[in-house]
């Protein structure tokens, strides 16, 4: 089979690829500009791997694209299984960096299983959900899926890797929401987290508690037994959550305050959020020029190659180059929910959706850390972030989008 | 009902939220770029910022009058940011002999601290000044490296209360992550690691411009410096006079405790442990050997014995033992026993009195007074282990005083269960009574849990939580005082007290009591001598005392180790203290000048 010809693309997967194509290109240049002069020789040539790395996105996206989805469906146990093997085998052998275990050294590589067990997972997940026959709303649905995902949580955050663990909760909500999901659901998964957050501060939690209220009448009006197991749910973990906080050492409340909010932190955490910020704000609405961005120049960022990269960019291209990442991203998540609502088979229309979830969930982190929303996680932008791991995973995510566009007649 | 069921609602839900993060992330950008770009960009045309840390003075450590026993004074810091050196080898190769120090301990120091390369981390403290000037006139040779006007902690009184009041050391790396920054001093044993929360006071920073190269061009006009904030100043209970004097009565040769408590609010006046050391050799920069020899040394300097040594009470538990049975009626104060010819006939062992005539018939004053050992074999006997244990655990002999520092070692009472397991089921006898009801064998007190006893004797049965903190004054004058504690009270009655007490009277003021040569002219005391039989060398030497014996305002426990008999090595210690006590109370007239060669000669 030939893999490259007239009739590789349709209009839909073309664009897709040119948006991402373009994010890819951005990043070589934003790469060579934050590093190509850097005091350490090593990452220098950052720029020209990241180019390689390009090219063999670009081959793995072809053939995400051109491979049958068919074969991931009949395979998406295996490669489930295959998954979770690596990631217990790297308990076992793994290479140890920053005191977490996150990845296989092979020489010229480091293979990183988590990414791998993403797609896996998100292979797997669809599967069952589609061939299982019991309606969504059947609970022993609900607890093997939820039970699929948190095994492999467990092992992603046994390494620890806090940052890739809440992607694979993110993939598998997104694909529960898709395959249907009662609301009543959904209120009880999450509001809980809300609860615990809310219950920092009185007002909060009085708000949150009308609000949830509200919620749960309106959505299931039939059951009041159901909104009190809400309320009362919400309640339990409100207050154990500050009871809990309660007995906390102050150092260990102040590390969380941190976590939360780098600026209580200005030598530590809140380091970087602030030298971020100021790369950000100082871009203004044009930038100060490719490779003249002082706090990237002057080595005030850092990380600023993978993590901050976005920085960068804000920093030398201002605003304007802000935006183009922004909409490119966008585009690229509006086309991945469009096949989702036009594929006619529900596996890969389920796929696809956790391909975008997963995507736009790390856009949304990572840009949302550098201009100081959201904590420190060390989640890299998709497509433009330095790194092979990173850059492959994108690709082979935005090569299933597209091969569900292209695909989307078949059942 | 919100129906989730059609395709369509779904998508236009997750098309929502999508729309909702991007306007949240273009609103950001917005606010960051459009709004305050004035301000960002003042930040980053200025920002060759350095953050240097400015470290809080800790606050001083002062005695009852306001004596500074523990104080901050002004020393220069070496530190290194990592982010900015060049080369490290050639960095720590020329450093090292201006810092005297070797040039692994720097690579070691700095590669240490790789996880925060943008903080400065402090290398060498309290470094001379002309060091400082050669490392100032050449700044542009070490980029990388800055000095900083820091403290150092100072001890005046050297050895005095040096167990007391602990030391302090650097933070490393590993409890920076969950607390403080790496390099700051934090306390590390005594009152500096129990109070170090408010002694410590809160680091400020300095926002240093620097240029590329690291030299500092001043300070950041944008953003203002955080001021440190001092530390509190912590008054102690503890009184120097009492405390210096205390430690020259044991002088260099002698080892032991010495503990003096206001029985009646639980305050420590003196408390001094034998040998100990100079805690200005911790602050600051340790030499390694110094530390080795001290932590090696036979003689333990580094145990505060006041707190962890434990010892046998010796007959100053005979208090115990005469109270256990007089409350609970085992005897009446004139119980009839076997009267002292110089020993008591157990089975087929004789168990000796220390007085070999003996000490005939006796009624409990007597036999406190004398500290017949014959009498108090057989008050033991009669007793039964279970109630000496219950009586024990009740007093609070194996439970720790509650003192305010930390690492503190409660003393241990047997019983029954106890003699089991170490001795097997029939492996002992009741002979074990005799030896508890005059406190030798196993039961083992330290010299503050044996003086906390004392108090509650003497203080109608409250026994209060002993503590060296009075109160605790912030930089801005706020005052937190410490509060008297009950920590428990003793399970004897008033009438049982008072015949204890007054046989300790006796002891003193009596006219064959074992400490009479150690009474006061003047204030009537009184006390319990003690000799704890050692097995590994020769017997120590105890006093319990208190004094006024209408209302005691101080209780002395002395402990001297391997001194022989308490009358003669530990009373007149309590006797020397106590006498100083009252003089500076008025109760005594004042000493009488010093004679006039003496004055001369000085």
């Amino acid at each position: 089979m030939k893999i490259l010809t007239k009739d590789t693309f349709n209009s839909g997967s073309l664009t897709i690829f040119i948006a991402a194509a373009l994010l890819t290109i951005i990043s070589v240049f934003l790469v060579y500009s934050a590093n190509h002069d850097s005091p350490d020789p090593r990452l220098r040539d950052d720029w020209a791997k990241q180019i390689v790395w390009f090219v063999i996105g670009m081959g793995v996206f072809i053939a995400m694209m051109r491979i049958p989805m068919r074969i991931h469906e009949i395979f998406a146990y295996v490669y489930y299984a295959v998954g979770c093997a690596l990631l217990l085998g790297l308990i076992a052998f793994g290479a140890s960096k920053f005191g977490a275990q996150r990845w296989y050294s092979l020489g010229f590589f480091s293979l990183q299983p988590s990414e791998l067990a993403k797609v896996a997972f998100l292979f797997a997940l669809a599967r069952y959900l589609s061939y299982s026959r019991r309606p969504i709303s059947n609970l022993r649905k609900i607890f093997t899926a939820t039970a699929m995902c948190g095994f492999v949580t467990f092992l992603v955050l046994r390494q620890p890797d806090l940052g890739s663990s809440i992607i694979f909760t993110v993939i598998f909500s997104a694909m529960m929401f898709w395959a249907g999901l009662p609301a009543r659901y959904l209120l009880l998964f999450y509001t809980p987290f809300i609860s615990m957050i809310a219950s920092s501060s009185m007002y909060a939690w009085i708000i949150f508690f009308v609000l949830l209220i509200v919620a749960a009448l309106l959505i299931v009006r039939k059951s009041p037994t159901f909104t009190i197991l809400l309320v009362s749910l919400n309640l339990f973990v409100g207050a154990l959550s500050s009871i809990a906080w309660n007995h906390l050492h102050d150092y260990q409340q102040m590390r969380i305050k941190i976590f939360l909010d780098p600026g209580q932190d200005p030598l530590g955490a809140g380091y970087q959020i602030i030298q971020s910020k100021v790369a950000i704000g100082s871009g203004g609405l044009l930038g100060k020029g490719y490779m003249s961005g002082s706090q990237n120049k002057l080595d005030f960022l850092p990380l600023r190659h993978t993590d901050f990269i976005f920085s960068v960019g804000a920093e030398e291209f201002g605003m304007l180059g802000a935006m183009i990442i922004i909409i490119l991203f966008g585009f690229l998540f509006f086309r991945g929910l469009k096949t989702a609502l036009k594929v006619r088979s529900e596996y890969m229309g389920l796929v696809t959706i956790g391909a975008t979830a997963a995507l736009a969930f790390q856009m949304f982190v990572n840009i949302g850390m550098v201009v100081g929303l959201l904590p420190v996680a060390g989640v890299p932008l998709p497509f433009v972030s330095y790194g092979g791991s990173s850059l492959l995973t994108s690709w082979i995510l935005l090569g299933i989008i597209a091969n569900a566009e292209r695909n989307w007649q078949e059942y | 009902m919100i129906d989730l069921t059609t395709k369509s609602i779904r998508g236009k839900i997750v098309a929502g939220i999508m729309a909702a993060i991007f306007l949240l992330l273009v609103g950001k950008l917005a606010q960051l770029q459009i709004v305050s770009y004035d301000y960002y960009f003042q930040m980053s045309e200025e920002n060759r910022i350095r953050l240097v840390p400015r470290t809080a003075m800790r606050g001083k450590i002062v005695d009852r009058e306001g004596r500074t026993l523990a104080t901050d004074r002004p020393a220069y810091t070496v530190s290194v940011i990592p982010s900015e050196i060049r080369q490290l080898s050639r960095l720590s190769e020329e450093l090292a002999p201006l810092l005297s120090l070797e040039r692994k301990t720097i690579e070691q120091k700095v590669k240490e601290r790789r996880s925060r390369k943008y903080e400065p981390v402090p290398i060498r403290r309290d470094i001379e000044f002309a060091s400082v000037c050669i490392i100032e006139e050449s700044n542009e040779l070490f980029p990388g490296v800055m000095y900083q006007l820091d403290h150092a902690r100072t001890y005046p009184y050297g050895n005095i209360a040096a167990h007391i009041i602990g030391y302090t050391g650097e933070v490393d790396e590993r409890e920076s992550k969950t607390q403080f920054r790496i390099g700051s001093m934090i306390g590390r044993a005594g009152v500096e690691k129990q109070y170090d929360q408010p002694i410590r006071g809160i680091d400020g920073v300095d926002y240093q411009e620097v240029s590329a190269t690291g030299r500092i061009l001043g300070s950041l006009q944008s953003k203002p410096n955080k001021d440190p904030i001092p530390g509190s100043e912590l008054g102690l209970s503890l009184d120097l006079d009492l405390q210096v004097l205390c430690d020259s009565l044991f002088g260099d040769s002698l080892s032991g405790a010495a503990i003096f408590i206001n029985p009646q609010n639980g305050e420590i006046l003196a408390m001094v442990s034998k040998p100990n050391y100079d805690a200005n050799l911790f602050s600051g920069f340790v030499p390694r050997d110094a530390y080795q020899q001290l932590s090696t040394d036979e003689r333990r300097p580094l145990l505060d014995r006041v707190i962890r040594g434990t010892y046998p009470p010796g007959s100053t538990s005979k208090l115990l033992t005469a109270g256990a049975a007089l409350e609970l009626g085992v005897i009446e104060p004139n119980t009839p026993f076997k009267p002292c010819y110089g020993g008591y006939q157990f089975g087929n062992r004789y168990f000796k009195c220390h007085k070999k005539s003996g000490h005939g018939s006796q009624d409990v004053y007597g036999a406190l007074e004398v500290s017949c050992d014959t009498y108090f074999y057989q008050v033991g006997l009669k007793l039964g282990l279970k109630n000496f244990s219950d009586i024990a655990k009740k007093c609070g002999f194996d439970v720790l005083t509650g003192i305010d520092i930390p690492a503190e070692r409660a003393g241990f009472v047997p019983t029954e269960e106890w003699y089991n397991k170490a001795y097997g089921k029939n492996g002992w006898t009741k002979a074990v009574l005799l030896n508890l009801g005059i406190g030798q064998g196993e039961l083992l007190v330290t010299p503050l849990g044996l003086a906390q006893f004392y108090c509650g004797v003497v203080n109608n049965g409250n026994v209060m939580k002993p503590h060296l903190m009075r109160y605790i004054k912030s930089a801005n004058g706020e005052l937190t005082q410490a509060t008297p504690e009950v920590a428990r009270q003793l399970p004897f009655s008033a009438s049982t007290l008072a015949i204890l007490k007054e046989g300790c009277r006796r002891v003193v003021q009596g006219g064959s009591g074992t400490a009479a040569r150690s009474r006061i002219e003047g204030i009537e005391m009184g006390g319990k001598t003690g000799t704890a039989q050692n097995p590994h060398g020769n017997e120590h030497a105890l006093f319990c005392g208190f004094a006024p014996f209408d209302k005691p305002t101080i209780v002395g426990c002395v402990v001297v180790e391997n001194a022989g008999h308490g009358s003669v090595a530990a009373a007149p210690i309590v006797q020397q203290v106590f006498i100083r006590y009252f003089q500076k109370t008025g109760l005594l007239a004042p000493p009488p000048p010093p004679p006039l060669e003496d004055i001369v000669q000085l």
